[in-house]
């Protein structure tokens, strides 16, 4: 019950993520996240911490299924409130001592192993003079595959190296409640089995198991039963490692007990447990490979449907080897990067992180449904595609030359629209968030009635930069999707007033009104009915509702001289009350221009991107930015300064990237 | 003549060994009773945090077993009462029944907690103290500090008493007598916890489940009775009815001692916390309720229609004069754009928070001001109040166990559904706990009422109303 309160609390919490200048509010509520930088497909995603422990691995999806138990509960403590025998780590045993290499004494560099790379490289330093070990870790572009390298110098013999794996396999998604995979881990995982020959562990769960494959799991561990009875099971999530490496042992235990793998391994051997039922743990012992005087080892992390797909994965990308791996990989996100527009520059820093806020964006596009996550976080949990984020990545994308993901995130939006009235629910209005399915990820008592109008100004945006010949169909598209949402927005209207009823503010955590929000609704209306005209659809009560909210946005956010009267009026440049290029946007473009420099995250990349939004037209302007648009984009992307990681979160990267993309377009 | 009473004699003597064993049986049983027997409850370790107690406790079980309110869970937890005899058979080698218990162990029953670690102390008879002789002097089993080892536990002799535990520090603890208030029926369970919030309460079965007892709290004390305790429109799932606004915190600071150890707990009020500061718009005046005679908190019921159930609430302050002017919290509204509402033609306002089903309402109505957390809740409340007969207490409980249930399976159900409970799916559950939830449900309704006594509530009251729907 009060796991219930607690969860229904977090919950709340969940509720206010998609507008928040940074988590602050929202790391306090769920914690911190213990993320740099992440590596995926568009299907398996992994985050690494700033000492290059997996702390997040989501699969099929960067929007769903975290399949670890990592558990992030205080920044004030050793491992960042983390038990070190949580997520993926490696361990070195030197001098009858297991070194994890998580946390302290290691000091951490990071960095990509190259500009247009996914490789996250991690380097720690021991104190120990000499002792180095540095982790290469990306996903294999075309497999479901993690591939984790680990080479260590400094050594006069050879370690043994541990590799130990706390997995909770999952595979449920809780409607409306994305707490289910990383804060009811308890509830998440299954079983582990070594699979056949000391070769290979195997983490699994089954798709809705039941009491009686709880019962028969149980079975199969106390006959230590080999591969052939457990692949039985039905398909599920299914994690397949092992190492090309010789292993020198093995442990299939469970969290917190005497014959857990972490311990075990902790304590330097393990005793070769062949399965385990519950809160599972493993851990693989290597002996590693000389290589140029130093010590090399390599994990292979294979997930599949079924054990067969796993395994046959991990055995293809075993066969391979890592080099080849890696060399694949690099090659295949030159080329992708290859088929994108990125703005004319010389500057190659620039040009590093321009091609950096694309590579974020595509980790974050879920390859299936096209859906584009926030960022692939459990905590706060940021993996979901909130309309009101998503139509910048669209115009990112868009931007980009990517017409065609950008067209398959508008048809997400589209099918994704409520067809009918539920209480709290409304025709025409959007979940706050989806899971990367389309299925809703926050209560449908939170009513955003800003998604739906940025989702239409997504839509007319999106269907203006195909060009003319392709417009009209794209429209016809959405226009079932436009119809609902205009409707909808062209009647949530206080019938005293003529102003939009509440909508939830996230900011506030809490419904509210404001004259923002008549700016934002304004703007969906007058796109819907952009895109009626387009298809020659005659809609007079959207016209008459375009122009009373027109009106009303000119006597509630313009003065008599015609200034705003807003505070902070930059970010609502779309509902072109003011057209963009106009000088009274002079004050507040520069304001926020003087501050920049201060800026870090999303307030850096929503200023860059407004700034330039707003000065699109005047180039004389944005030479004024220029100066500072590298500093900008390291900020938006919490990049410090040199090379280093860039924080998974594809608002940012979408919010710089159009930004960096209007100004360096703009002849100088 | 002679021939005749020799006759007798022998007759007499063949009668000897029976009589002598009738003797000995007679003595056995005058000393199993002697032995048996005794003024205290038992003895528990000093640092005991919680204390049960009764005087005869397989009459208290057998009142329990032979209850109406018993026989709603008797299918229900056949299987788990089954599995129980059947591990104790396995340990103990004796299949537990009452009289098999009565037999071996006696009637004094005392079960305690210390430290996280439980154990019981019985005063046994003859028999189980023969079978320690046989084990400890014939077969040479040895003790450690006068604690001896069987199976999986500890067990130590205490001034005639058998005190018992899985684990050995219990056991081997300077024990004490614990201070539990005297029996007013060997039948009753007795329970006494400790701590700064002390308190007991006796469980009796027989003729109705009902239970009575104090615990140390701080309530306004009543010159009027209670008029609020029945008068909700509908039957709330749980209703507290005390004086002002500080009783309720006085019980809620009670729940915050029970569970303010426990993770999830601080959790939820460490988030909650966060919440307030942000949706609370200003502060209460300090003397808000200065006009308040009664008030009522209802859980009306929890809405499942969703996976995130919402609780659905509402609160009434029944002033002492006829509610006027601004309501008193309204405050927490400042800086809200709520909406202007009329409900039976007086002022109101809703704020909403998270849509229509979480949202601030504030109104009122004749001597009440009104709190709801939906907008239809308000207008079911506000001039829908009964006229309900008054209840001579400080502080009223109610809980309609039909209510709980009901939400109760809704939310094993959807659990079930989303795999939440290790090891369960649908099929279990509705196997092995929905049939304990819809006994629940039969129990119809618990009702508590107190009065404060110096520093305590006394209370007493029914456990359940019988009620053969099931949810």
């Amino acid at each position: 019950m009060i796991s219930s309160i607690a969860a229904c609390c977090l919950l709340l919490g969940q509720l206010g993520l998609s507008a928040a200048p940074d988590y602050g509010f929202w790391e306090e509520v769920f914690g911190v996240s213990d993320v740099v930088a992440a590596s995926g497909n568009g299907g398996l995603t992994a985050c690494v911490n700033d000492h290059g422990r997996v702390s997040v691995c989501k699969w099929p999806s960067p929007g769903y299924y975290d399949q670890l138990t990592y558990r992030i509960r205080s920044r004030n403590e050793k491992f960042p409130g983390v038990p070190p025998s949580d997520g993926l780590k490696w361990g070195l045993r030197i001098g009858g001592e297991t070194k994890w290499l998580c946390g302290e004494p290691w000091k951490s560099t990071q960095c990509y192993a190259a500009v247009d790379s996914t490789v996250i490289k991690t380097r720690l330093a021991s104190s120990e003079a000499g002792l180095t070990a540095t982790q290469y870790l990306f996903v294999c572009p075309d497999a479901d595959v993690l591939v984790v390298h680990l080479v260590v110098e400094g050594l006069d013999a050879a370690p043994t190296i541990f590799w130990h794996a706390d997995f909770s396999p999952c595979t449920r998604l809780i409607p409306e409640v994305p707490i289910g995979d990383w804060l009811l881990d308890g509830a998440n995982d299954f079983a582990v089995f070594e699979a056949g020959n000391h070769g290979a562990i195997c983490h699994f769960r089954p798709e809705g198991a039941t009491h009686d494959d709880w019962a028969r799991a149980r079975e199969f561990a106390a006959q230590e039963a080999g591969p052939d009875a457990w692949r039985t099971f039905r398909q599920g999530v299914w994690i397949v490692y092992g190492s090309p490496d010789e292993i020198l042992g093995f442990q299939c235990g469970l969290e917190g007990e005497d014959a857990s793998a972490f311990k075990q391994a902790d304590l330097g051997r393990l005793s070769g447990s062949r399965a385990a039922v519950g809160s599972c743990d493993s851990a693989i012992a290597l002996r590693p490979a000389v290589k140029e005087g130093a010590y090399a080892a390599t994990v292979l992390v294979a997930f599949g449907e079924s054990y067969d797909q796993a395994r046959e994965r991990f055995m293809q990308a075993k066969g391979k080897g890592y080099e080849r791996l890696k060399e694949e990989a690099d090659g295949y996100w030159r080329e992708w990067l290859r088929g994108t527009i990125l703005p004319a520059t010389d500057d190659e820093s620039l040009t590093a992180l321009i091609k950096r806020c694309l590579l974020v964006l595509a980790t974050a596009m879920d390859r299936r449904s096209s859906a584009i996550v926030r960022a692939p976080l459990v905590q706060p949990p940021l993996a979901l595609d909130w309309p009101r984020h998503g139509v910048w990545m669209t115009t990112a994308l868009d931007l980009a030359g990517l017409h065609e993901p950008a067209s398959r995130h508008t048809g997400f939006y589209a099918e994704g629209i409520r067809g009918s009235d539920l209480p709290g629910a409304r025709a025409g209005s959007f979940p706050a968030a989806f899971y990367a399915n389309g299925t809703a990820a926050i209560p449908s008592a939170v009513l955003d009635v800003e998604a739906p109008a940025w989702v239409l100004w997504s839509f007319w945006r999106h269907g203006l930069s195909l060009g003319p010949a392709a417009r009209p169909t794209y429209f016809a598209t959405i226009w079932d999707a436009t119809l609902l949402s205009t409707e909808f927005l062209a009647g949530w209207s206080d019938v005293n007033t003529g102003l939009p009823l509440h909508s939830f503010d996230p900011s506030l955590v809490r419904d509210t009104r404001s004259p923002e929000l008549l700016l934002t609704v304004s703007t969906g209306v007058a796109s819907g009915l952009h895109i009626a005209n387009a298809l020659g659809q005659d809609r007079p009560g959207w016209s008459a509702r375009a122009n009373e909210m027109e009106a009303l946005c000119l006597s509630t956010c313009l003065d008599r001289e015609r200034q705003w009267t807003l505070r902070d009026p930059l970010s609502y440049w779309p509902a072109d009350i003011i057209p963009a290029g106009d000088s009274r946007w002079d004050e507040y473009a520069e304001a926020r221009l003087k501050a920049l420099g201060d800026l870090r995250g999303y307030e850096a990349a929503r200023s860059l991107c407004d700034i330039a939004m707003v000065w699109q037209n005047r180039p004389a302007k944005l030479a004024l930015v220029r100066p500072h648009l590298l500093a900008a984009m390291r900020h938006a992307l919490r990049m410090e300064e040199g090379p280093s990681l860039a924080f998974p979160d594809a608002l940012h990267a979408s919010l710089a990237f159009i930004g960096a993309s209007v100004v360096s377009s703009a002849s100088p | 003549m002679a021939d005749m009473l020799r006759g007798k004699r022998r007759t007499f003597r063949r009668w000897y060994p029976f009589l002598a064993a009738l003797l000995l049986l007679g003595a056995a049983l005058w000393g199993d009773s002697r032995l048996k027997t005794s003024s205290i409850d038992g003895y528990c370790p000093e640092n005991a945090e919680w204390v049960l107690a009764a005087e005869d406790g397989p009459a208290f079980w057998r009142d329990v077993a032979q209850s109406a309110e018993w026989g709603y869970f008797r299918d229900a937890l056949k299987g788990r009462l089954a599995n129980a005899e059947l591990a104790v058979y396995h340990l103990a080698g004796v299949r537990p029944t009452l009289a098999r218990w009565d037999f071996w162990m006696g009637r004094r029953l005392l079960i305690a907690g210390a430290g996280g670690v439980k154990g019981f102390c019985v005063r046994p008879g003859v028999l189980l103290r023969a079978a320690h002789f046989v084990r400890a002097r014939m077969l040479g089993t040895e003790s450690q500090d006068g604690i001896w080892a069987y199976r999986s536990f500890f067990y130590r002799w205490h001034e005639g008493f058998l005190i018992v535990s899985s684990s050995r520090d219990y056991v081997s603890a300077p024990l004490c007598e614990p201070v539990v208030e005297p029996s007013r029926s060997p039948n009753e369970l007795r329970g006494h916890w400790r701590g700064h919030r002390d308190g007991f309460v006796s469980l009796a079965m027989s003729p109705a489940p009902s239970v009575s007892g104090w615990i140390r709290m701080k309530l306004t004390q009543r010159d009027a009775p209670l008029t609020l305790t029945e008068a909700w429109p509908e039957t709330p799932m749980i209703s507290l009815n005390v004086s002002r606004w500080e009783d309720l915190r006085a019980f809620y600071l009670l729940l915050d001692d029970a569970l303010g150890d426990t993770a999830g707990w601080q959790e939820c009020e460490r988030v909650a916390g966060l919440f307030w500061e942000r949706w609370r718009g200003g502060d209460l005046a300090s003397d808000w309720d200065e006009d308040i005679a009664e008030s009522g908190f209802a859980l009306l019921d929890i809405d499942t229609s969703e996976t995130l159930p919402i609780p659905v609430l509402a609160a009434v302050f029944r002033a002492t004069h006829a509610a006027g002017g601004t309501h008193p919290w309204e405050p927490l509204l400042a800086g809200v754009d709520g909406l202007r509402f009329e409900w039976e033609g007086e002022p109101g306002v809703v704020a909403p928070l998270i849509g229509e089903k979480a949202a601030l309402c504030v109104g009122r109505y004749g001597y009440d001001w009104f709190v709801a957390s939906q907008e239809p809740v308000m207008a079911l409340c506000v001039g829908g109040m009964r006229d309900a007969a008054p209840l001579d207490a400080d502080a009223s409980l109610r809980l309609s166990w039909l209510k709980a249930a009901s939400v109760a399976a809704d939310l094993l159900g959807e659990a079930a559904r989303l795999e939440l409970i290790r090891g369960e799916d649908s099929q279990s559950i509705d196997a092995d706990l929905l049939p304990i939830v819809e006994a629940a449900g039969r129990l119809g309704a618990l009702a508590l009422q107190g009065r404060r006594e110096g520093e305590r509530l006394v209370f007493e009251g029914q456990l359940a109303t019988h009620n053969e729907e099931a949810p």
